[in-house]
């Protein structure tokens, strides 16, 4: 018995074959979710499409993209891949050649969300113009949940934290499954008509699927109409929905949407204490320059009393005695001075000085200078005096001259 | 507007307001005082504001009673 033998190539070639007659493997769409994606930089997409049971290799060429492929395929995503699946005869493995690829179930919700959105921005639904300021000192807050998910407990553990000043209320809503936008709409509706002052929609994270009453178009139109201002709050920081476009304003979780609606009371009365300091200080501050401008106009008046005007011409009548008694003092100075210089001059011209020369002056008994023989009679008792001295002589004889 | 209907908001920007007005050099000491008397009773009404009753959450029912949580 002859054994036939083949070599690699031809038994490839010849499964090739099979793959490629079979009308089914030529055009069939597969489900599964996508691992080990990969965009190469040739364009093509290289992928693997697995599910609980098993995994097949799959690519996408770039000249498909176009046409099959309409959003960035990642890691995880549930995908329908309609295509062939042929032999790559150089590995013998098959593998799956994408013409297009679908999300598949949430992937199909990804394009009604990204329609919808597309379709409220181009009326104007998520404009600024349209928020509503979120008031900061409120006394109720409503709060649209599920009553017993963790976002309930999350908004009421900051709020009472920040102050439990404030009145929570609660309109337990279905968040999701059958139901829920409409359970929701309802719930804001309730809270507005109540007369609260903030609303808080939201609810803990989940899948699309779960957030997905968020995403309906009756939720996002409840809350652009709601006149109370809304805080949307769905699931985690990376999970943005319809609601949360159109709200007055997005928290990215819970929590914050409490942090963002509740004011923190003791902050507020910090607040306010620092005012009244402020306040206080102006006042003391102002109280003490009005006493520095009085200070200033006590001083003022001062100077212009009448007591400080009559110390003050005290003052200058006193400097004028002195300068008077100066005067006067060197007014005697001067006189003195000059007496000496008239003495002296004086003494040079005494008759004293003559006397020495021989000459004598007379006096009678009454002290009378003799200047004539007039007068003068014989035993009339006469003093000569001289420099040395004076003489007592007896007139003996008159003798006029002729 | 009546005085009920005053916010902590109003109330806080009155406050803010005052201390503006007190921190300008020209006034008298008689308008300092006046707005000091003012201002004090801006926070003393804010401070009413501050509503200090502990609360209960509450939830809407659907026919629209308030009951506790």
């Amino acid at each position: 018995m002859t054994k036939n033998v083949y070599s690699v190539g031809q038994v490839n070639q010849y499964i090739k074959n099979m793959f490629s007659q079979d009308f089914m493997l030529r055009s069939i769409c597969v489900k599964g979710e996508v691992s080990n994606c990969k965009y190469h930089t040739s364009g093509h997409v290289y992928f693997t499409i697995k599910d609980e049971q098993g995994a097949m290799s799959a690519v996408m060429f770039s000249g498909n993209r176009r046409s099959g492929l309409s959003f960035q395929m990642k890691e995880g995503d549930k995908v329908l891949v309609t295509g062939s699946i042929e032999v790559y005869e150089k590995t013998g493995t098959y593998q799956m050649y994408a013409k297009s690829i679908e999300l598949d179930g949430a992937g199909n919700l990804y394009l009604k969300f990204e329609a919808l959105k597309k379709e409220l921005e181009e009326m104007g639904m998520f404009d600024a113009g349209y928020k509503q300021p979120i008031p900061k000192y409120i006394k109720r807050l409503g709060i649209v949940t599920a009553s017993t998910g963790a976002a309930v407990q999350d908004i009421r553990n900051i709020a009472t934290r920040r102050n439990p000043f404030v009145q929570l209320i609660l309109y337990p809503a279905l968040v999701q499954g059958e139901g829920a936008a409409e359970s929701i709409v309802n719930g804001i509706h309730a809270l507005e008509q109540l007369g609260v002052d903030t609303i808080i929609v939201g609810r803990g994270g989940g899948s699309i699927e779960d957030l997905w009453a968020f995403n309906e178009e009756i939720v996002a139109r409840a809350i652009f109409e709601c006149r109370t201002p809304i805080i949307s709050a769905v699931g985690h920081e990376t999970d943005w929905t319809i609601a949360d476009y159109v709200s007055d304003m997005r928290a990215p979780t819970p929590s914050a949407a409490a942090e963002l609606a509740v004011y923190e009371y003791s902050a507020v009365v910090e607040q306010l204490a620092l005012k009244k300091a402020r306040m206080d200080r102006i006042l003391q501050e102002k109280c003490r320059l009005e006493r520095e401008r009085l200070s200033h106009f006590q001083t003022r008046l001062f100077f212009l009393s009448p007591q400080n005007q009559l110390n003050e011409k005290r003052k200058r009548l006193m400097d004028m005695e002195e300068k008077l008694q100066d005067r006067m003092e060197w007014i005697i100075k001067d006189k003195r001075h000059q007496f000496l210089l008239l003495s002296n001059s004086l003494e040079a011209n005494s008759p004293m000085k003559k006397l020495s020369q021989g000459f004598a002056f007379l006096e009678d008994r009454n002290k009378k200078t003799v200047k004539s023989i007039e007068n003068v009679h014989i035993e009339d008792e006469l003093t000569v005096h001289l420099t040395d001295g004076k003489i007592l002589a007896k007139v003996s004889e008159v003798i006029k001259r002729e | 507007m009546s005085e009920e209907k005053i916010t902590l908001e109003e109330r806080f920007l009155n406050i803010e307001n005052i201390l503006d007005q007190m921190e300008k050099g020209d006034i008298s000491l008689d308008q300092s005082f006046e707005l000091y008397k003012k201002g004090l009773g801006e926070i003393k009404a804010a401070n009413e504001l501050l509503d200090t009753v502990e609360k209960e959450m509450l939830v809407l029912t659907a026919n629209g009673d308030l009951e506790e949580f």
